[in-house]
């Protein structure tokens, strides 16, 4: 080709440059740095955003559903925007490397995260911990740095609950991811002197007090009206009816110290049955702001009924109970019933006293499909210094049916024990909910040996005519329960008519307390006081 | 619901069938407080857990959970909502008659056809319990439960064998 051809084409080509259209140049110039696998003929993009030394390859999909349910940021209203804290990593390649070629696209939209066999953690500073769904039925959420280290052994592979219907994820709320550091914890409240042996309680022994609950933010904190009205009788004292089988308690603690309102000597845990806790109740205020009154009395509220089609319901809770300062969180199980009309259980603790253990939360057994809601349960901790002194326990959130409750109560006394032998390490369970079912009808659970329950004698529901709602434990291990618990009426407490006590909840809130460091249990050792069996 | 409200539990039925939700939801939600004193709007209640609302049928279920047993004269509009479509209605009414005893002896063959032909599992789990609650005079659906026993669903079948062992022999 002579200088005239060269000077022809040289024209040629900058005509067609000109002439080329403006996307297809803006493309160019706007190309992604996602390559094409020659290999694999996949398309792979180079997550840039990943602080490692070599760039990482993460295979995008067909098309781009995830693998699994999104994670469910239950955080609160106005929940920040999820952010994964696993990258992907792709295995090595076997073989040499893919020899890739540049394939101009649009810009992504976000960052694709995929699974990856061996995800890397890395720290997401300001972002609420995020519970991927679990596989069902187990309710493993992954790693979080939200809570506080808790160095417990792991959890016995042993445990597999069954199948449950609909599995949800675990929920956390928006909580900072700093929790307090622990709280100093005075020195044990003196102990009752062992026995040389177990001694068992007659039936129906009494409880010694129903004691007052200190009440945060009240300028009185140990005083609050008695908990039940003439309808609902203090038990009576336990003198005679309880000959020498348990060590005196004091009735009247001294004045407790206390740490943001609440007693360094104790925690208290409740259980709380709020009906059909949904949308419309939580539309309304002065229902809302009794209930976060409610919460911020105790440490831990283990909740029944959950009614909701929308996951907002608790996170907005825990922001209006969070209002005041206080670090409350939160996790909420599956939602469980046979028919449509179904129920979550939740448990939404003081995060500064309290920590849970995240891999431990999950539904019980349901052998023989007998409970019509299989409880949730979830192992705590209070926060000590050192942290392993801290008062460990089960929490067992139950509410059975009540068409079906001698069935169900005989097969909760087997989750109970399935529960004791859960994990060697770990001596107690603490079963609490709506049983739908007084002492006289525990049925097998009175068979179990050492069984207590804290509420006897006196009306847990807000109309005052039944005895519903309890906390039951195995006196004989459970020795850090303080022989103090109440029923906090909602009416007496707050002030209400019948009828806006019953707009709050048909139940009222039940609740014990203990010492928040874990009491070594030997054999021969003392049982738990101011239980009834 | 303060005794006022509880007195009116009827009237509050009827207000169920408003054609305003809101009316509707008010009803369901003072019937969900009044524990045994809706047992006069039972029927009403029922059909409610097939409303399109779903807070009405949330409130409703609430209310039919703590209603106990509905009154006799309930029995007959029960028997016929067993077989609504609606699986949430035909289970609380199931379970309402279930509650009943014996004086839901009329309801034997709708309960059995229940088990025999409901699409829905917890229904025809249901309709087994409620005759076992019924007892001897549930005799004639020995057969259906005698089926329902043998079939491979664990709960349906254990609850079809106390059922009959309720009846007798």
């Amino acid at each position: 080709m002579g200088t005239r051809g060269s000077t022809r084409l040289i024209a040629i080509c900058l005509v067609t440059l000109v002439a080329m259209p403006q996307s297809i140049v803006s493309r160019l110039a706007a190309a992604e740095p996602m390559l094409r696998d020659t290999n694999s003929s996949r398309l792979v993009r180079i997550d840039m955003a990943a602080e490692a030394p070599l760039p990482r390859l993460v295979p995008i999909p067909s098309s781009l559903p995830p693998a699994s349910p999104p994670p469910r940021a239950l955080a609160g209203p106005a929940a920040p925007p999820l952010v994964a804290i696993s990258y992907a990593a792709v295995p090595a390649q076997p073989t040499a490397p893919a020899v890739l070629a540049p394939l101009p696209i649009p810009a992504p939209p976000a960052p694709v995260y995929a699974a990856a066999p061996t995800p890397v953690t890395i720290p997401a500073p300001a972002a609420p911990p995020v519970y991927a769904p679990a596989p069902a039925p187990s309710y493993t959420p992954p790693p979080t740095l939200a809570y506080a280290p808790f160095s417990l052994p792991p959890p016995l592979p042993v445990y597999a609950p069954p199948p449950t219907p609909a599995p949800q994820a675990l929920s956390v709320p928006a909580m900072p991811v700093s929790l307090a550091p622990p709280l100093p914890v005075p020195p044990q409240a003196t102990l009752p002197p062992p026995l040389p042996q177990q001694v068992a309680l007659p039936q129906q022994a009494m409880l010694p007090q129903q004691a007052a609950l200190p009440a945060p933010a009240v300028p009185s904190p140990s005083v609050l009206p008695a908990p039940a009205s003439a309808a609902a009788p203090l038990p009576p004292p336990a003198v005679a009816s309880a000959p020498a089988a348990v060590p005196p308690q004091p009735l009247a603690s001294p004045q407790p110290a206390t740490v943001g309102g609440k007693p360094s000597d104790s925690i208290t845990i409740a259980t709380f049955n709020i009906q059909v806790f949904g949308e419309s109740k939580i539309s309304k205020p002065q229902v809302v702001d009794v209930l976060a009154k409610v919460v911020r009395r105790f440490d831990i509220v283990a909740i029944q009924e959950v009614r909701a089609k929308s996951d907002s319901v608790i996170p907005q809770f825990l922001s209006a109970i969070n209002a005041d300062g206080s670090r409350y969180q939160f996790v909420i199980g599956p939602r469980l019933g046979r028919t449509v009309s179904k129920e979550q259980y939740t448990f939404i603790y003081d995060s500064t006293r309290i920590e849970i253990d995240p891999s431990s939360v999950g539904t019980s057994p349901n052998p023989g499909d007998r409970l019509h809601r299989p409880p949730m349960h979830a192992r705590f901790r209070v926060r000590a210094n050192p942290p392993e002194s801290g008062f460990s326990f089960w929490l067992v959130d139950t509410h059975t049916d009540p068409d079906e409750v001698a069935l169900e109560v005989n097969a909760l006394a087997e989750v109970f024990q399935e529960m004791k032998a859960l994990r060697p390490d770990e001596d107690d369970v603490i079963l609490l909910g709506d049983l739908n079912a007084g002492p006289p009808q525990f049925g097998k659970i009175k068979q179990i040996p050492g069984i207590g329950w804290a509420v006897s004698g006196v009306t847990t529901n807000t109309r005052r005519s039944k005895t519903y709602d309890n906390l039951i434990f195995d006196q004989r291990t459970t020795t850090e329960y303080t022989g103090k618990w109440g029923v906090l009426d909602l009416q007496n407490t707050f002030g209400l008519s019948i009828d806006k006590a019953l707009e709050v909840s048909d139940h009222n809130p039940v609740w014990a307390s203990f010492r928040p460091r874990e009491t070594q249990v030997t054999a021969g050792v003392p049982a738990a006081s101011g239980l009834t069996q | 619901m303060s005794d006022a409200t509880t007195s009116n539990a009827a009237a509050l039925g009827k207000q169920l069938a408003s054609s305003d939700a809101a009316q509707r939801t008010k009803a369901a939600e003072l019937l969900s407080r009044a524990g045994e004193a809706a047992a006069p709007a039972a029927v009403p209640l029922v059909q409610a857990c097939g409303d399109e609302d779903e807070s009405i049928r949330e409130w409703a279920v609430a209310a039919l959970e703590d209603l106990g047993p509905p009154p006799s004269g309930a029995i007959g509009g029960l028997i016929e909502l067993v077989k609504n479509p609606d699986p949430l209605v035909a289970y609380w009414a199931v379970t309402l008659l279930g509650r009943s005893g014996q004086d839901a002896a009329t309801a034997v063959a709708a309960l059995a056809a229940c088990i025999e032909s409901s699409a829905d599992l917890s229904v025809r789990q249901r309709a087994a319990w409620a005759l076992g609650k019924i007892g001897s005079v549930a005799a004639s659906a020995r057969v259906t439960l005698e089926r329902a026993a043998g079939q491979g669903d664990e709960r349906l079948a254990r609850l079809a064998k106390e059922a009959l062992a309720a009846i007798g022999s």
